[in-house]
Order: structure tokens, then sequence, then C-alpha cells
């Protein structure tokens, strides 16, 4: 937590610093006097930057330049003054400090950038730089960070505008609702199944057990032949016994 | 008897005759979407490029360029054509690794938005994805942005970065950059693919970290289509 503020504090205090340099537009979309860059890299970002500037109408420039570390009593909050630039337009400078593992990456900018969440873009440029940091390259690559924070500058500058969030979360809701209101419905109607089989069941044996409670057997009447002497009358089907002589 | 049999038999060829009619019906108007955006052609093949950097898993900083291997892969995606799942249509798409069945995917474009709706194997037996993964939308601009239930898909959710030319294989494409970032325990994705209306995606990079070091660049572009690669380099 402690480490977290210590940064957010740093980056806004070096934004000051570099507010009070940025009163004028940058000459190039690249800064790199100490060609901190291979040159065919440099040209690339350049041409990316420029592309991105013409396409989107939001200005990145990246300043590969030392900058003298800010001390924490420098560090204040100053958000509101974004907009003494020379531009309200949607630009940004970022900062980087070659030669320097796990430097601070430091971003100024225009108006757009007082409506982003503090947090979540300190959190999202922390990714950024530590993923940075694990590239093949000795030292991190400042063309894969830049590109990257290029693109979420472009990214939040338009953020307001869009439109297509509240749609594809509308139907993704949609879906699940349908989904689980499906899984709902299939379930109710096992359940229904089972318990009306059941009840079929049930009412088929109490009506099997009342009827044959009402059911009269009807009994043929039973005749023998009386023999004399005998002990006993009938055949197969029917055996009447004679009571013993008595003497 | 006869005279009955005849009647029945002309009866039940007129029923058949309507719902032929009903389908054909049914169908041109299934198909009545904006085919500027979502175009897919029976049969079609689009070949694609697939080039995969990669150290081991146990390789530690510094790495040297000969610990990096590297392996290039032809890739063609064919559509198979549209089929009705669960009352539902969906799209049968097959990806094919140096001519090998690698997967199929399953899209469901909903006249406004395209969703990546499940996969299937070789079996040809679809697995739908639960919910659905949207990949485009037909109003989609920069700053739009889209995101799934936390608890079934991790990560940032969709960016839509710009609508920017793109140079491929095939040549240099208009197309929508969309940006997502999954993180899970270890392991980050870096995922960027560009979109080109009527085409689809035409490029697709991944960044995947894990254990503190970028492990794999999956670079995938469009080479063209099968049947006629001018077509393809002229859109």
């Amino acid at each position: 937590m402690r480490i977290s503020s210590f940064y957010l504090a740093l980056v806004l205090g070096v934004q000051s610093i570099l507010l009070l340099q940025a009163r004028e537009r940058p000459l190039s979309f690249v800064s790199d006097p100490s060609s901190s860059l291979p040159r065919e890299t440099r040209n690339s970002l350049e041409s990316f930057l420029t592309t991105r500037s013409n396409r989107l109408q939001t200005e990145v420039f990246v300043l590969l330049e030392p900058l003298p570390a800010p001390s924490l009593e420098e560090a204040k909050p100053i958000f509101e003054e974004f907009g003494n630039s020379w531009s309200e337009d949607n630009w940004a400078i970022i900062s980087f400090r070659p030669g320097q593992i796990g430097a601070p990456l430091i971003i100024t900018g225009g108006p757009f950038l007082r409506e982003i969440v503090l947090e979540t873009w300190q959190n999202e440029l922390t990714t950024l730089q530590e993923l940075s940091l694990q590239s093949w390259q000795t030292s991190p690559d400042i063309d894969f960070l830049a590109r990257q924070v290029a693109d979420s500058l472009a990214f939040v500058s338009r953020f307001k505008s869009a439109t297509v969030q509240s749609l594809v979360q509308d139907r993704n809701e949609e879906i699940l609702k349908k989904h689980h209101s499906d899984k709902t419905q299939k379930a109710y109607l096992i359940a229904i199944s089972t318990a009306l089989l059941l009840a079929l069941a049930a009412l088929a044996f109490l009506l099997r057990k009342a009827y044959l409670a009402r059911k009269k057997l009807h009994f043929p009447e039973t005749k023998w032949n009386s023999r004399l002497g005998a002990p006993h009358s009938g055949g197969s089907a029917l055996i009447h016994r004679f009571p013993p002589p008595q003497a | 008897m006869k005279t009955s049999l005849i009647l029945l038999l002309l009866f039940l060829a007129s029923c058949s005759e309507k719902t032929d009619n009903e389908t054909e019906n049914q169908a041109a108007q299934e198909q009545a979407w904006d085919s500027s955006f979502f175009a897919p052609k029976l049969g079609e093949k689009l070949l694609y490029r697939e080039t995969i950097e990669s150290v081991s898993m146990q390789q530690t900083k510094p790495v040297s360029p000969e610990n990096i291997n590297k392996v290039e892969i032809d890739r063609v995606q064919v559509y198979n054509g549209p089929e009705m799942l669960e009352g539902k249509k969906f799209h049968r798409y097959s990806i094919y690794n140096d001519g090998k069945f690698q997967e199929g995917f399953l899209f469901h474009w909903t006249g406004e938005l395209l969703l990546v709706a499940g996969s299937f194997a070789e079996d040809q037996k679809p697995v739908f994805a639960q919910p659905p993964i949207p990949i485009a939308h037909i109003e989609m601009t920069t700053g739009s942005y889209w995101h799934w239930p936390e608890y079934e898909v991790f990560g940032n959710g969709s960016r839509v970065i710009g609508f920017e030319p793109v140079k491929v294989p095939a040549g240099t494409i208009d197309a929508y950059k969309v940006s997502i970032k999954k993180t899970s325990i270890g392991k980050v994705t870096l995922r960027e693919y560009w979109f080109a209306p009527k085409i689809g995606i035409i490029k697709e990079k991944n960044h995947i970290y894990y254990g503190g070091i970028l492990r794999a660049i999956n670079t995938i572009e469009f080479v063209g289509r099968a049947d006629s690669d001018d077509e393809a380099k002229s859109s």
C-alpha cells in the first residue's frame, strides 16, 4: 500500500514538473536524444504514433530522456491543472528513463486525463511496466511499453463515447438469463413429470385396491355325491371329506 | 379407392411444395443482414500464416536468440456454412494447421453482434461456450468496451483501440483493433486482434507471460483467400 502510494505520488509529482515544461507541442512524436532505441524501432514507433494521431486525433508523444526525480515534497495532486497546456485536445506525453530498470513511467497530458480513475490507471501502468520488464531483451522493452500505453490512452480518451458496452452487456445478461431460465425450466419439467408419474402410479394402485375391496367373488355351489363308507367325495378340483363313521 | 389414393398423393405433393417455399422465404429473411460487416461465403478458405516464438518453461533471464524457438504454420480457415442448433443459427468454421484439422469454431451473428458461441472437435460435436464471447459489433468504435461476467472469464474485457490500416501479407487492410488482457495466477495473456468487416479477423497477436518472463509470442496474419488472392489484396 505504501509502495503504490509512493508511486502514485511520484507520478503526480513528475506530472506537475512536466506540465511546466509541456507548454509547447513537442516537435517529434519520439524524442530520443540519447539514441536509446535502434533507428528501425524508433522509425516504426514514430510511424505508429503518427498514424494514431491522424486516425484517432489522440497525440501521444514519447520522450526518452532522463529526468530529475522529484522529491516527495514536490509530489502533489495537480489533475485540476491539466487544462493549462498548449491544447485542449487529446494529447499525452509518455516519458521513460532508459537504462534504469523499473524506473517509473511518467505521463502527463491534456484535459482528458482528468476523467480517468487514477487508481485503475496506475494499476494498468504498473502492469504494463512489469510486462515490459519480462521481455526477451536485457533492458525494458520501451517500444512495447510505448505502444501499449499509447493504445490505452487512445482507448481512454474515447471511452466516454462508447456505446457497445451496454448492448453487449445486455446481450450477455440476456443469454445468461435465458440459459439459467432454460435450465430452471428443464428442472421444473423433469420434477413435474416425475411427480405426475408417481401420482399416476399411486392413483392406479389405490384404484386397484378399492376395486378389489369392492369386488365380490362368486364361487360356484359345490355339490358332492354321497359315497357310503368312503372317506371323501369329489375329484381333482374339490374334495369333501366325510366324518369318520361313529361307532 | 384408387381415386382417393391419387387425391391423397396430390395433397401430399402440394404440401411439400409449400414447405420448400416457406424454407426459401425463411432463408431469404435470415440472410437479410448487413453483409458489409459479416459476409461468410460457403466453402470460402482464408489462408493465414501463424508464427509461434517461444522459450521453454525452465528458461530464465537473460534470454539469448538461441533460446527462442520459432515455428511457422500454414493455417487455413474454412467456412462450413450455417447450421441450426437448438433452434438457433450458427456458422461453422474449421481450422486446419499444415493440412490437419486443428479445431473448429461456432460463430453466432445476431445481425449486429458477432459472437464465438462454441467450438467443436474432429467429431463435429458442438460444445457451447457459456456465455458466448463477443468479438465484434456493427457499431463498435474507438473507445467501445465490453466484458463478460467476472466469474465466467477473467480479464479486463475487450477494448476497441481504433480503426486503422494493418499491414498483413494479403495487403494493407482497414480493421478494428481490439485488445484484451487476461490475468490468472502467475499467467498474463495480452491478446490483440484486428477485425476487418466482411473478412473477419485478419491479424492476431498474443503475448503470453508466465513465471515473470515472456513465454510466447503467437502471431497470426491473413495471407489471402484460397480461391482468389487478388480479391483479398484489392479489398
